[in-house]
């Protein structure tokens, strides 16, 4: 594993000069302490960085985030900004989960209301399809398929009847891609995608109910309607199967027509072809139909959770939605003057309070963002600020990010009594499997306390609040 | 083999625990000369009598898996007895909480540690020599004993249900990436093995096959032990056809994966067999045989092209390493 010098340049901001290989196009970044620092080199995210920097139309700099680690071809908690439209889009940058990202319920229970959160947990597990490959209640029609594809949460709302018209004002892009098109998706995504919304998913995919512990500012946290001790649920899931094919489909016609067009890059996965080209443009499309299909996932559990949440506390129970942010993604935005492509990779997006993008509760305060912490710790609330345009463009960590491979994450956790501790810390459980459990258990990812408090250094986000499980549900 | 212990077994995901921590063993054992035995009777059915491996001296370890209430030559016996004696050798055979000075049979109870010693040629069973201290394996051996998992599925009338043999051969040229860890590989046929090696967030598979279509075809036995973990599972349903093509020879082992991939969850399968009847250097066919899982141990997204590459072996045969998504 090549070595590499590092500068600091500001006090969480390190940069690798492009003088450091060859191939290098711009310099590369990393947000990080010393002790992050440290982890990066321990695995080869740093090096798949520098891969990432030789990307055709790639500008600026190529920039790791505080949780970030090994992946195939862009490390996970990578972040690169290519030109729009001459640029290269590379379906690695975004990865298979298309739109994998987390979404926030505020409840309106305080602790004292909900008493023992074991039947709300149990009434989820029962309700929500998790695991892989499970079929949801909900089965689409080709043609709905199609809609869902093209108009995301929209039409699930307003067709479907699956949430509140006001839902869509505090999702990302309001849930909904203009740029999508159902017909650039593969009929073999549609027959994966097609009986999977309103599913959990495997892996880390989890919902976990939580109690807002503390709160770091309070104006922030009265402007997102986040109260100490009230119940919320986070969820995390992506696009499914469907993404998944999306990109196995897009990965492999850029690997023929790079060969075709003799361009190399120093590793395969991060074939890429230039946005404005035939196959950067399919991609992007099916990208956006399936990043679509994702927001339209988590809306339907959203409206699973209302629906579990009138069953076990009455009717006046209710869910609203804090927001929800995609954190494997491409969007088009703008860095200064320039309209770029900004891949994110295990990152989310932290656009700050001036942003028309926000919904208008939260003009002046921030986009808000979400760092689950792994199974048992805390999760932060965060809102971006003006200057991540300038540190990660617009751009934070999307989690604690791992540590450990599962393999050794399994070899010092046992499933059971790592079940058994979560249990008797007040967190009810719901994980069929307990090598799941092991390979999700806290040590195996970074301190999620550290990785925040870097986000907050480095001045791209800001600590609003902090969020203590009390329940999970895991596939 | 080496028992660890005993262990109460009180949920299904416990095997796994237990599995794990009995010692894996990635070294082909070769014992005073004489080969380990490749080609074991495969044991599904508690009835079958896996032979692991030859000692010499005549000495013979087998290890009977069998329903104690089902076997017409066994039926309810009781045989329980303590042995004295001096220190025995090493790794010949140790039973559940064994004293340096003790040696205990323990039949018709779970887990079974230690049961005589069978005559496999069909005498029946004789006095183990084991029992009668017989065996003359020195202490100061330095043979290494051929390793390899047996893990044992127990119901709960205390009978085997099933059982799983694991062990990984290493080609002679097999190299351990830095920080790499391997987990563990399944019994394959003879020329083709797996192993998984660990990756901060993903999977990297290793590959080795006597030729190109074993190689494949021991992908497919690698992914199906990756889905379905130790999981038994029931016997595979009618044969469904595969073809695939792609730009070149590694491009095909990652698009055959992801074949198979989009099959399970199209077909709610995961595929157990598989036998690739044509191959070319981009082109490939097969036909792929499936169980319907209780539970996926791992969920796989995709096969990356990270990382990717099949090549062919100096001292025969081809290897490959690839990465999948998880």
């Amino acid at each position: 594993m090549q070595s590499f010098e590092l500068r600091r340049i500001d006090d969480v901001l390190w940069e690798l000069d492009r003088t450091a290989r060859a191939d290098m196009r711009v310099p590369v970044r990393i947000v990080a302490d010393e002790l992050l620092v440290e982890q990066a080199r321990a695995d080869r995210s740093l090096e798949q960085l520098v891969n990432v920097a030789t990307l055709p139309g790639i500008v600026r700099f190529a920039v790791g985030m505080p949780d970030m680690h090994e992946g195939y071809g862009f490390p996970v908690g990578g972040v690169a900004a290519t030109s729009a439209p001459g640029g290269s889009i590379s379906p690695g940058g975004i990865g298979f989960d298309i739109n994998c990202g987390v979404r926030l319920l505020a409840t309106g229970l305080s602790r004292a209301d909900v008493g023992s959160v074991e039947p709300f947990v149990h009434e989820l597990s029962r309700s929500i399809p998790t695991g892989y490959g499970r079929h949801g209640r909900l089965q689409l029609s080709e043609g709905e398929l199609d809609r869902v594809l093209g108009e995301g949460c929209t039409y699930v709302v307003r067709e479907k009847g699956l949430g509140r018209s006001e839902d869509l004002e505090y999702i990302e892009s309001r849930g909904s891609l203009a740029d999508a098109d159902a017909q650039s998706v593969s009929e073999r995504a549609k027959q994966r995608g097609r009986d999977q919304l309103g599913t959990l998913g495997g892996g880390n995919h989890f919902l976990e109910v939580q109690i807002v512990d503390t709160v770091e500012d309070a104006a922030a946290a009265a402007a997102l309607g986040l109260r100490e001790g009230e119940m919320t649920v986070l969820m995390h899931t992506g696009s499914r199967g469907l993404g998944h094919q999306v990109c196995t489909d897009s990965v492999r016609i850029m690997d023929v027509a790079m060969a075709k067009s003799g361009v190399v890059l120093p590793d395969r996965q991060l074939a890429c072809a230039p946005l404005s080209s035939r196959e950067g443009a399919a991609y992007f499309s099916a990208m956006c139909a399936a990043a679509n299909f994702a927001w339209a996932n988590r809306q339907v559990l959203t409206h699973r959770v209302r629906e579990v949440l009138t069953r076990v506390f009455g009717r006046h129970a209710d869910a609203r939605v804090v927001y929800d942010v995609a954190h494997n993604i491409a969007k088009l935005e703008h860095s200064g003057d320039d309209l770029v492509c900004v891949h994110r990779k295990g990152a989310t997006r932290a656009f700050g309070p001036s942003s028309p993008e926000l919904p208008v509760a939260y003009r002046g305060v921030g986009q808000p963002v979400f760092v689950p912490g792994s199974m048992g710790t805390a999760s932060f609330v965060m809102v971006g600020l003006d200057s991540s345009k300038d540190v990660a463009f617009g751009s934070a960590c999307h989690g604690a990010g791992r540590a450990l491979s599962r393999t050794a994450a399994k070899e010092r956790v046992t499933g059971h009594v790592l079940r058994r501790e979560l249990e008797a810390s007040g967190i009810v459980v719901r994980c069929p499997s307990n090598q799941e459990l092991a390979e999700e258990a806290p040590v195996a990812y970074k301190d999620v306390e550290r990785v925040v408090d870097v986000v907050a250094r480095a001045r791209i986000a800001k600590k609003v609040a902090r969020l203590k499980p009390i329940g999970v549900l895991k596939g | 083999m080496y028992v660890h212990g005993t262990h109460a077994v009180s949920e299904k995901d416990d095997l796994v625990t237990v599995g794990d921590r009995v010692a894996d063993a990635l070294e082909d054992a070769v014992v005073r000369g004489e080969p380990a035995d490749e080609h074991p009777p495969h044991a599904q059915r508690p009835k079958h009598r896996i032979q692991l491996r030859s000692l010499e001296g005549g000495i013979r370890v087998a290890i009977g898996v069998g329903s104690f209430r089902d076997d017409p030559h066994r039926g309810r016996q009781s045989q329980i007895g303590s042995k004295f004696g001096s220190l025995r050798a090493l790794d010949a055979m140790r039973g559940p909480r064994a004293a340096s000075r003790r040696e205990r049979t323990m039949v018709d109870r779970m887990p079974v540690a230690r049961r005589e010693n069978w005559n496999i040629a069909g005498r029946g069973p004789v006095d183990p020599a084991v029992e009668h201290g017989n065996h003359l394996v020195p202490v100061a051996d330095g043979e290494s004993a051929a390793w390899q998992k047996v893990l044992l599925h127990v119901d709960d009338e205390q009978s085997v249900s099933a059982a799983q043999i694991h062990g990984a051969r290493l080609e002679s040229n097999a190299r351990a990436r830095k920080g790499g860890n391997t987990v563990r590989g399944m019994a394959s046929p003879a020329g083709a093995s797996h192993v998984f090696e660990a990756h901060t967030a993903e999977v990297r598979l290793h590959l080795w096959g006597a030729d190109l279509a074993s190689l494949f075809e021991e992908a497919a036995r690698a992914l199906a032990e990756l889905m379905l973990g130790d999981d038994p599972h029931g016997l595979p349903g009618p044969p469904e056809p595969v073809s695939v093509d792609a730009l070149d020879r590694a491009a095909l082992l990652a698009a055959w994966i992801n074949e198979l991939l989009f099959l399970s969850e199209t077909k709610k399968q995961v595929w157990v067999e598989a036998r690739v009847t044509i191959l070319d250097g981009t082109h490939l066919t097969a036909t792929v045989r499936g169980v319907e899982p209780q539970a996926i141990r791992t969920a796989v997204k995709a096969a990356t092209l990270h990382d990717l590459r099949v090549e062919a072996c100096a001292s025969g045969g081809f290897e490959a390493t690839l990465v999948l998504d998880v």
